[in-house]
C-alpha cells in the first residue's frame, strides 16, 4: 500500500507570493538559467513564438499578482517557468492553428464553397499552415538524413512511441540508443530548424 | 484545422515536450557535460538569460508602476470619499464584515497577513474585487 503520508498538497496558501517568486527567480543559480534558455528553445517551434518571448511570457503570467499562476513553494521556480512555457506553447500552437483552419485534405477541399463562411481562410491560407508545420518536420528528418538511429528517435519521439518501440524500428543496443539521442537532443537545442510559424 | 495538421501539430508538440522532459530529467552535472561537450558556455547561456529575464521583471515592474499611478490618480479625482483611500484599519474592518462566513475571504485574509509587505495591496486587492462584483460600491456602501 502506497504511503500518501509524504505527499504535500498545495493549497492556496502554499504559493509563493509574485514578490516572493520574483525573488527566488533572481537566486536561481547558472544551471538552473542555462536549463530555462534550452527549454523555451526546445518548446518554441510551431508556436510562432520566439524562445526568448515564451519565456518572457512565462514569466509575466507567473508574477501576475490577479489571475496569474501561482508557483507552489515545493517547487523550483525554473521547473514551474518551464511548465508554464510548455502551457502556454500548446495554447499558442492551437491558436495558431485556428488562424489558418486547414481544408487542404481532398475531403475538405471538396465541401459546397457557398457554404464557406467570409471569415473562413483562404485556400492559401490554409496551405502555408499545412506547409509550415510540414516544413518543420521535413527539415527534422532532413537533418538527420545520413544518421538513421538519431532519425529513429525524430521519429519515434513524434509518433509517441517507447525506447523500445524505437529500438525495434531500428536496432541498436541500449547504449547506442542512449547516444543517439544524446546527438538529437544535443543536435536540436543547438539549432533547432527555423520554425517558419515565427516568419 | 485538417487532420493532416492536427497530426502534423500533434508531432511536434510531443518532440518539444520530449525534448523539454529530458532537459529536466539530466541531472546539473549531466547538463553542464553536455553543454560543454557542445562547445557552449553556461556562464554565457545564464549570462544572456539572467539579462533577459531581468529586463522583464524589470517592465512588469514598470507597467504595474504606470497601472497603480493611473489607479491612484482616478481615485483622487473620485474624491476622499473613495474606499481605496481609507485607512487600513477601516478597510480590514470592512471585509472582515465579509470574511466570519466565508472560506474565500477568510483564506484571501490569510494570505494578506502573511504577507506583510503587500498586505495593503492584497487588502485593496480584496476591495477591487468587491466592488467588481458589485458587493460593495466605491464609497465603501453594501449594496
Amino acid at each position: 500500500m502506497e504511503d500518501f503520508s509524504q505527499i504535500e498538497f498545495a493549497s492556496n496558501t502554499d504559493v509563493f507570493s509574485a514578490t516572493e517568486l520574483r525573488s527566488e527567480i533572481e537566486s536561481l543559480r547558472d544551471i538552473d538559467y542555462a536549463r530555462l534558455s534550452k527549454k523555451a528553445i526546445a518548446l518554441a517551434p510551431g508556436t510562432g513564438m520566439e524562445p526568448n518571448d515564451l519565456l518572457q511570457e512565462a514569466l509575466f503570467r507567473a508574477l501576475k499578482e490577479k489571475g496569474g499562476r501561482n508557483c507552489p513553494c515545493n517547487v523550483n521556480p525554473a521547473i514551474f517557468l518551464g511548465n508554464v512555457m510548455r502551457s502556454i506553447a500548446t495554447h499558442a500552437r492551437l491558436d495558431w492553428a485556428r488562424e489558418v483552419p486547414a481544408c487542404t485534405t481532398g475531403e475538405d477541399e471538396s465541401g459546397p464553397i457557398e457554404n464557406t463562411p467570409d471569415s473562413a481562410p483562404s485556400p492559401e491560407e490554409a496551405t502555408i499552415a499545412h506547409l509550415d508545420y510540414g516544413r518543420i518536420i521535413d527539415r527534422l528528418e532532413e537533418m538527420f538524413r545520413d544518421d538513421p538511429k538519431a532519425q529513429a528517435i525524430i521519429i519515434g519521439d513524434m509518433e509517441g512511441w517507447t525506447p523500445d518501440e524505437i529500438r525495434e524500428m531500428e536496432p541498436m543496443s541500449t547504449k547506442e540508443y542512449d547516444t543517439a539521442r544524446k546527438r538529437v537532443r544535443r543536435s536540436l537545442l543547438r539549432e533547432f530548424p527555423e520554425d517558419p510559424t515565427n516568419e | 484545422m485538417s487532420k493532416d495538421q492536427k497530426n502534423m501539430r500533434e508531432k511536434l508538440e510531443r518532440l518539444s515536450n520530449s525534448l523539454a522532459d529530458e532537459i529536466d530529467a539530466m541531472t546539473d552535472e549531466e547538463f553542464q557535460s553536455e553543454l560543454e561537450e557542445a562547445g557552449e558556455d553556461i556562464t554565457d547561456i545564464a549570462s544572456r538569460t539572467r539579462t533577459l529575464i531581468s529586463n522583464a521583471m524589470e517592465n512588469i515592474g514598470h507597467k504595474k508602476l504606470i497601472a497603480a499611478r493611473a489607479g491612484y490618480e482616478h481615485h483622487k479625482s473620485a474624491g476622499h470619499d473613495n474606499i481605496l483611500q481609507w485607512s487600513h484599519k477601516r478597510k480590514q474592518k470592512l471585509i472582515n464584515q465579509f470574511s466570519q462566513d466565508d472560506n474565500y475571504f477568510e483564506q484571501k485574509l490569510t494570505m494578506a497577513a502573511r504577507n506583510e509587505g503587500d498586505s495593503e495591496f492584497d487588502i485593496d486587492s480584496i476591495i477591487e474585487d468587491l466592488i467588481e462584483l458589485g458587493i460593495i460600491d466605491d464609497k465603501g456602501n453594501i449594496k
